[in-house]
């Protein structure tokens, strides 16, 4: 009876939601919020008014080339999907159910490719097989002076794929770690082979993974940049790009923008419902018992050859030819010059990203908390709008709002980092949000009536509580700045190089020796965030 | 006259409009005193509670903590400022500061030694000097509720709140704690204010106790009075184990199907009332012939509970040595046998003439 009290008695603390905030609250927490919302917002609000203020808009929308990008678009993403599912669900079911020799370290060697940032693995890709690439220097010897030209849907097809399927590889696995084994060993006791087994009860199990997983690797190529752009693909990205570079005419490319986000925030629709739905599945069943390994028989040397095929095109093709690049460019004396300076400007403009993101996402974080309800929820999802804008969108937005209402800091390293500011804002206030939600109003309460002042309890109780999300909200924020392209590409200051940047010219102008060792940083870098990812999404399965 | 330590007057607060969680509170709590807000969730002890604390802006009405004016007359003074300590239901002990820094973290105006020598005497008071250097996680609930205890007393508040302190702890220690709490408090002589629900709690733990209902006071008085005289039908009843006998009022006594109660109430004659009983206050007998019945037993180890059912449909309680064993279903003869005066109830408050019986 008590404890029934006791569990009726908790939602009390939610009533604190409904508190007015007090002055000091507006000042700290509101204005900085609002402002906070407001940088986030006026680029794009900027885009949309000059997308539909635009006398042909329609006349554009309607264009061939403009329903061809749309087309490509789709086809691409649509088909890289699709095989990025064929290879991710017998990839995750080979290293998670079978006998397969090595299986933990295939395990791992399958998910590297998420670490690599498209435009680097498409730099690898054409260092490789593309005109100048390795593949050709070696066979110049022999008399071959042309390779079938990688460029175009198939080099974006090839590239896209490899560095995306592991997001459906990683959630299939965990669906099929989680999944209750006695399913399948019912299916058995009422008659069905193992072959039927997998058909009939494994496979539509992992419907629910495998459909968010595809969804993320649609996004994925949706708002991706670089690597259509080296593989010289015309889908969205880059025509809005050449759009900005080549014409005058900028509402153009905001219009192609804003097809691109509606095209984007449709995915991203369906994501978010799978995504609720597949939690649902892995949660629903508890799973007490490991599954029964299955004995590969005389099929281990095909899927064998099958992972290995696949690790050699993600993983040990992109690093040999790495190597190759960084040895023959450190031999031609290439390598050091640049690599210094960009590799300043980026840690600076990383630094300085990951910093003033915090700050901004700390208020954020703290009223969506602390004063839960309608005004604070919708500051918070201004600031993840990102998610639903590829990074090409919202530098562009930046730059015609730039150019027309804020000249005096356009093409200034403010600019840029208001940019990131935008692109991940959802990283910072998700890593502080989550961490602040651990702290209970109890400790603030109980600081206060034991004589300290808001501020003194805010630094000495809440502070160090939410330490972990504010140091995960700077790596973040740090290391996937680090990364970024398109954002850094049209917002940095003249003259202003970076890591990306390096590698983009160096790609451009087909001085792969040259981009080896930015693109071998980059690379490091941004193998810690998505380590934690892959680590993180194991955990749930200890075996 | 014992001092008024803390006073509530016309005391109100709501969440959202036209639904006042506290209604025009009244209260006053001597210097000395342990005070048990007990009552239903949802009745408004805890934001009474937090109220007094300052960690809610009352809508109006005032609070007066050691004779200076906490809440009212547009003046709010902030939690930190009303010497109030407070001992949470989570306790709320920092994870990130060891058990003596917990304790003395109320204590930043001291200098150091003087700080560290109250840290170290309340450490002793709750018997955990040796846990000093050890982190919260470390430790058991009970030893988490003790420390709780000696941060919210280090700072030598005026006035010392509970929010539903033993909540937490399973019922062994739960016992175990509200006697060391009472010992502690009273050895220093506190003033307290705690909240709970739990009706024993209340009357072991408290020197008086005001049970509220809906925002509102129904009682306040020692646990002996709430529990023998309720003043409304809701405090018998939350103060449990009692069944509700439906009567009217005669000449001489108040009538019921199982006999005469012979109390004198000032209502008119034929007036329907209700008497509280508890499962004492009756007796019964085998009949072969009565219309009533043994319903169920309930074994209570020394006693066994019977439910029994009046030929109206009516169960009430009462009990018997655990050595007689009547089976359900035997026809028995009840009578009202109470040895004192049972409290009587129109339309929902107590009618009894107190000044002639007691």
């Amino acid at each position: 009876m008590n404890d029934a009290h006791t569990m009726i008695e908790t939602p009390n603390r939610t009533r604190k939601s409904v508190r007015w905030p007090s002055l000091r609250a507006v000042v700290m927490l509101w204005i900085p919020s609002i402002l906070v919302a407001g940088i986030i917002l006026l680029p794009i609000i900027y885009l949309v008014l000059r997308a539909v203020q635009a006398e042909n808009g329609l006349d554009l929308i309607l264009k061939n080339t403009t329903l061809l990008t749309i087309l490509r678009t789709i086809l691409l993403a649509g088909a890289v999907t699709l095989i990025s599912a064929t290879l991710a669900v017998p990839l995750a079911w080979l290293t998670t159910r079978t006998d397969l020799p090595l299986r933990r370290l295939w395990a791992t060697l399958t998910a590297l490719p998420i670490v690599i940032p498209s435009y680097v693995g498409a730099y690898l890709i054409v260092s490789t097989l593309g005109p100048r690439g390795m593949l050709q220097e070696w066979l110049e010897p022999l008399g071959v002076t042309r390779l079938p030209a990688i460029y175009g849907f198939p080099g974006a097809l090839f590239i896209l794929t490899i560095l995306s399927y592991p997001y459906i590889l990683l959630g299939v696995r965990a669906a099929l770690q989680n999944a209750d084994p006695s399913q399948e060993e019912a299916a058995r006791s009422m008659g069905l082979n193992p072959w039927q087994t997998f058909w009939r009860v494994t496979l539509p199990g992992l419907r629910p993974a495998i459909a968010a997983g595809g969804l993320l690797v649609a996004l994925y190529v949706l708002r991706d940049f670089g690597a259509v752009s080296v593989m010289r693909y015309n889908t969205f990205t880059r025509v809005i790009y050449l759009q900005y570079k080549s014409t005058f005419d900028r509402s153009a490319a905001a219009i192609l923008s804003l097809v691109l986000v509606v095209l984007t925030l449709t995915l991203l629709y369906f994501e978010q419902r799978t995504q609720t739905k597949a939690q649902y599945y892995t949660n629903a069943i508890n799973a007490k018992r490991t599954p029964k390994v299955v004995k590969l028989g005389r099929w281990k040397w095909v899927a064998l050859t099958f992972v290995i095929l696949v690790v050699f095109a993600g993983v040990i093709m992109p690093t040999l030819n790495l190597l190759y690049w960084l040895v023959r460019g450190v031999l031609a004396g290439e390598v050091i010059p640049g690599l210094w300076l960009s590799t300043r400007n980026s840690m600076m403009a990383s630094g300085l990203a990951a910093i003033v993101t915090l700050l901004a996402a700390l208020p954020v974080a703290i009223i969506s908390v602390r004063y839960a309800g309608r005004v604070s929820k919708t500051i918070k999802s201004i600031t993840y709008l990102a998610f639903a804008l590829p990074g090409i969108v919202i530098a562009l937005a930046l730059v015609f709002f730039g150019a027309n209402y804020a000249q005096p800091i356009y093409q200034t390293l403010p600019m840029l980092i208001i940019a990131y500011l935008i692109l991940f804002s959802p990283e910072a206030v998700g890593a502080v949000h989550a961490s602040f939600l651990q702290v209970h109003p109890s400790m603030e309460e109980s600081g206060r009536s034991l004589g300290h002042s808001p501020l003194a309890v805010f630094r000495k109780i809440t502070l160090p509580l939410i330490r972990p999300g504010i140091r995960a909200s700077l790596a973040l924020v740090f290391l996937t700045t680090m990364k970024e392209l398109p954002a850094t590409l049209i917002l940095s200051p003249i003259g202003f190089k970076t890591l990306s940047t390096g590698v983009w010219g160096a790609v451009s102008e087909a001085f792969f020796a040259q981009a080896a060792a930015p693109a071998l940083l980059i690379i490091l870098v941004s193998s810690v965030p998505m380590g934690f990812m892959i680590l993180g999404e194991k955990q749930p399965h200890k075996t | 006259m014992t001092k008024i330590a803390v006073k509530t007057a016309q005391l109100s607060k709501s969440f959202e409009p036209d639904q006042s969680v506290v209604h025009q509170l009244d209260l006053d709590v001597y210097a000395g005193e342990i005070l048990a807000l007990l009552g239903p969730s949802g009745c408004g002890k805890t934001t009474s509670l937090r109220l007094i604390a300052g960690f809610e802006r009352p809508d109006s009405g005032s609070i007066a903590i050691n004779d200076q004016t906490a809440a009212g007359d547009g003046l709010f003074v902030p939690p930190e400022k009303r010497g109030v300590g407070m001992v949470f239901q989570d306790y709320a002990l920092f994870p990130h500061l060891t058990i003596h820094e917990n304790v003395g973290f109320g204590l930043h105006n001291k200098p150091k030694p003087e700080a560290n020598e109250i840290v170290t005497s309340m450490l002793e008071l709750v018997g955990l000097q040796q846990f000093a250097s050890r982190y919260p996680h470390e430790l058991s609930g009970g030893q988490r509720q003790r420390i709780a205890l000696a941060r919210a007393l280090a700072p030598q508040p005026f006035l010392l709140l509970l929010d539903e302190p033993f909540s937490n702890l399973d019922a062994d220690l739960r016992t175990q704690m509200r006697i060391e709490v009472r010992q502690i408090l009273k050895s220093i002589n506190a003033t307290a204010i705690f909240v709970t629900h739990d009706q024993e709690e209340a009357l072991y733990l408290g020197d008086r106790i005001a049970l509220m209902n809906h925002g509102r006071v129904e009682q306040i008085g020692h646990p002996e009075e709430i529990f023998h005289q309720p003043a409304t039908r809701f405090v018998a009843e939350f103060m449990g184990g009692t069944d509700f006998l439906p009567g009217v009022v005669g000449e001489e006594a108040i009538e019921t199907e199982i006999g005469l109660l012979p109390q004198k109430v000032d209502l008119p004659i034929g007036t329907p009332v209700e008497i509280a009983m508890r499962y004492d206050d009756l007796s019964f007998e085998l009949n072969p012939h009565s219309a009533s019945q043994v319903e169920v037993r309930h074994f209570r180890g020394a006693l066994n509970i019977y439910s029994l059912r009046l030929p109206s449909g009516q169960t009430v309680q009462a009990y018997k040595n655990h050595t007689d064993i009547i089976s359900p279903g035997t026809p028995v003869d009840v009578r009202i046998d109470p040895g004192h005066e049972l409290a009587v109830f129109y339309q929902g408050k107590a009618v009894n003439r107190r000044d002639e019986t007691a």
